[in-house]
């Protein structure tokens, strides 16, 4: 046992704890963008609760001033829903950009009585207003989707274009396919189109992973517009049907079933279904010794999967083994030295044994009972010969 | 058994009777068109679902009871994770048994979640060097589709991410936040306290 100082010289108490859910909810127009208007007017209206208790509404964000609420500190009876009206009055004048807003119904403070001494923990649900100030000059920003696909299959590579201009603009696109080193490997094209002021357009290209190998590769977007360009990059992967094995479990006890773990990758960009085998090499042919059941593995999925190795009957030295990883028609095997290491033993009294102590034991507790009953016997026998030698001394006096 | 059959009789008389009432009764009310009598043959009914955005702690406790720093050692490391597992260099005077804080989407919008404390490490505390930190992780599989904050990150006096694209769904909506604190030498032995205020918005 380990000697501590017993020296209290910290007290540590750190209690999150609270009786009273902690919870709220805001029901409306939860998530709205609106394009700026020089005085715009608009009111929105929520609905709002949670358990019972004190709560307040409030803006938080960069034109937070520009919201007036009609009431700000509520007092919440059980099950009661709340009505919460926001009215929004723009500035004449805003800059370029995007501000956020959220409209929050945040819980009050815990009491002391209700946190103890606490770290405490308490929610509150906001909705979002945002307003888009557009820009007079051109200006675009752009999301390049690229998905996974496999080799030798067709997908549609897509450009998503934000205006963020009060202009109209003429827009077309093209994505560079490059491998890890940056070097073009193909160059795709998208249809031009017309990308109306604060809208959104959608430009495709279908890329063919015909002659290109599995591993991961680049594409570079570009989207031209009148006066200028706007880039997005994005990694995505060929997929083949191919796996690694990259471990397994190398070691089992002699004489029993044991626990069997292989982990495995795969490259296929689909969902598939595999199982394992494990053989060991005996007099020069592979006897299967172990299995898993079938797992099904997510796309480019990493996992251990578990299952049996039947130890039972062989002898603890060193086999040459493969395991081999089934799918689709199609196999991968890896091979390795498996160790089978002697089975442990407990040792066990044999049934006989316990049976021989006992009847000892019984026999030494007859035994000095057999003593004690003789000594008390001699004792008797010492006092009255005593006794009878007293008497005999007493009649010759 | 004379009986019998005049009360058969009888039966099939109002029977007869029933059905041609029923009968005339249709004609009419196919003719006059009482009041609630539909004239059209579609129905519609509308219905608006609104986005409702809604999160609750639903544990809220954290509990690393009541101990202290071994006096050999230089600091004591506290994790939520770590159960009912003995911590280092920390001797417990209460049960030691922390839990995760669990936060569940109960809404029905994919939501982001994030949240404020109002102390970080220094001011919660105090003493040689301490540290707080926080990680999320899925309690549901798959439930926070962006943005889980997987390795202990520091806990700052401002906003921080728990995920950033948490979903709606009954089976995938919950995720943990993960508690780790430093106690270093120097600290005041006394309680200490911190409030978490975890913000949803639609995602």
């Amino acid at each position: 046992m380990k000697k501590f100082f017993i020296i209290v010289f910290f007290l540590f108490i750190l209690l999150f704890s609270f009786s009273s859910v902690k919870a709220t909810w805001v029901s409306g127009t939860m998530k709205i963008t609106l394009d700026f208007i020089p005085d715009m007017e608009k009111t929105f209206v929520y609905s709002a609760g949670g358990p019972a208790g004190v709560y307040t509404a409030y803006v938080k964000g960069t034109l937070n001033e520009s919201f007036i609420l009609d009431q700000t500190t509520f007092f919440l009876k059980p099950g009661e829903t709340i009505r919460l009206t926001a009215k929004l009055k723009l500035p004449q004048t805003l800059d370029p950009g995007i501000y956020g807003n959220f409209i929050c119904f945040l819980q009050g403070e815990p009491t002391n009585g209700e946190s103890g001494s606490a770290v405490v923990v308490r929610t509150e649900s906001c909705a979002i207003v945002n307003i888009r100030s557009l820009y007079s000059e051109p200006k675009i920003e752009i999301n390049l989707n690229a998905p996974n696909l496999n080799i030798n299959e067709k997908k549609e590579f897509s450009i998503n274009v934000n205006s963020w201009t009060e202009q109209d603009l003429d827009i077309r696109g093209s994505i560079k396919i490059k491998n890890s080193d940056g070097t073009v490997l193909k160059t795709l094209k998208t249809e031009e189109k017309k990308l109306l002021s604060g809208k959104t357009q959608i430009l495709h290209s279908v890329f063919n992973a015909h002659d290109f190998s599995q591993g991961k590769y680049n594409a570079s977007a570009v989207v031209f517009y009148t006066g200028g360009f706007e880039e997005d990059e994005k990694t995505f992967e060929i997929g083949a049907l191919d796996f690694d094995i990259l471990n397994f479990t190398k070691q089992f006890e002699a004489d029993k079933i044991n626990p069997f773990e292989i982990e495995i990758k795969s490259y296929w960009n689909n969902d598939v279904t595999v199982d394992a085998v494990v053989y060991l090499r005996i007099n020069d042919s592979f006897v299967k010794f172990g299995e898993t059941p079938p797992f099904d593995i997510k796309p480019l999925e990493r996992k251990k999967i578990t299952g049996y190795f039947d130890a039972n009957g062989l002898r603890p030295i060193n086999y040459d083994s493969k395991v081999v990883l089934y799918y689709e028609g199609k196999t991968t095997e890896k091979t390795a030295t498996i160790v089978i290491i002697p089975k442990e033993r407990i040792v066990e009294m044999p049934a006989s044994t316990t049976i021989l102590l006992a009847i000892l034991i019984i026999i030494v507790l007859f035994l000095i009972f057999i003593v004690i009953f003789m000594m008390r016997k001699l004792q008797k026998q010492t006092v009255k010969t005593i006794r009878k030698k007293k008497k005999i001394k007493k009649k010759k006096s | 058994m004379q009986t019998n059959k005049f009360l058969v009789f009888l039966l099939v008389i109002a029977l007869v009777l029933s059905v041609v009432e029923v009968g005339y009764i249709i004609n009419r009310l196919s003719k006059t068109a009482m009041t609630g009598f539909a004239t059209a043959d579609t129905g519609f009914v509308n219905i608006t679902i609104e986005t409702n955005v809604s999160v609750t702690a639903t544990t809220d406790t954290i509990d690393f009871g009541s101990g202290y720093l071994e006096a050999t050692k230089d600091y004591a490391i506290l994790k939520t994770e770590d159960g009912t597992t003995v911590p280092t260099n920390w001797t417990n005077t209460s049960l030691y048994n922390p839990s995760d804080l669990v936060l569940e989407n109960d809404g029905n919008t994919n939501i982001t979640l994030n949240f404020s404390s109002d102390k970080a490490a220094a001011a919660f505390i105090g003493g040689n060097g301490p540290y707080f930190k926080y990680a999320s992780a899925n309690k549901d599989i798959g439930a926070c589709l962006s943005g889980l904050v997987a390795s202990y990150t520091d806990v700052v006096a401002s906003t921080q991410w728990v995920c950033t694209n948490l979903g709606a769904g009954t089976d995938y909506d919950e995720v943990y936040v993960n508690i780790s604190i430093k106690v270093p030498t120097g600290v005041t032995a006394e309680a200490k306290a911190a409030t978490f205020t975890f913000t949803a918005a639609a995602a």
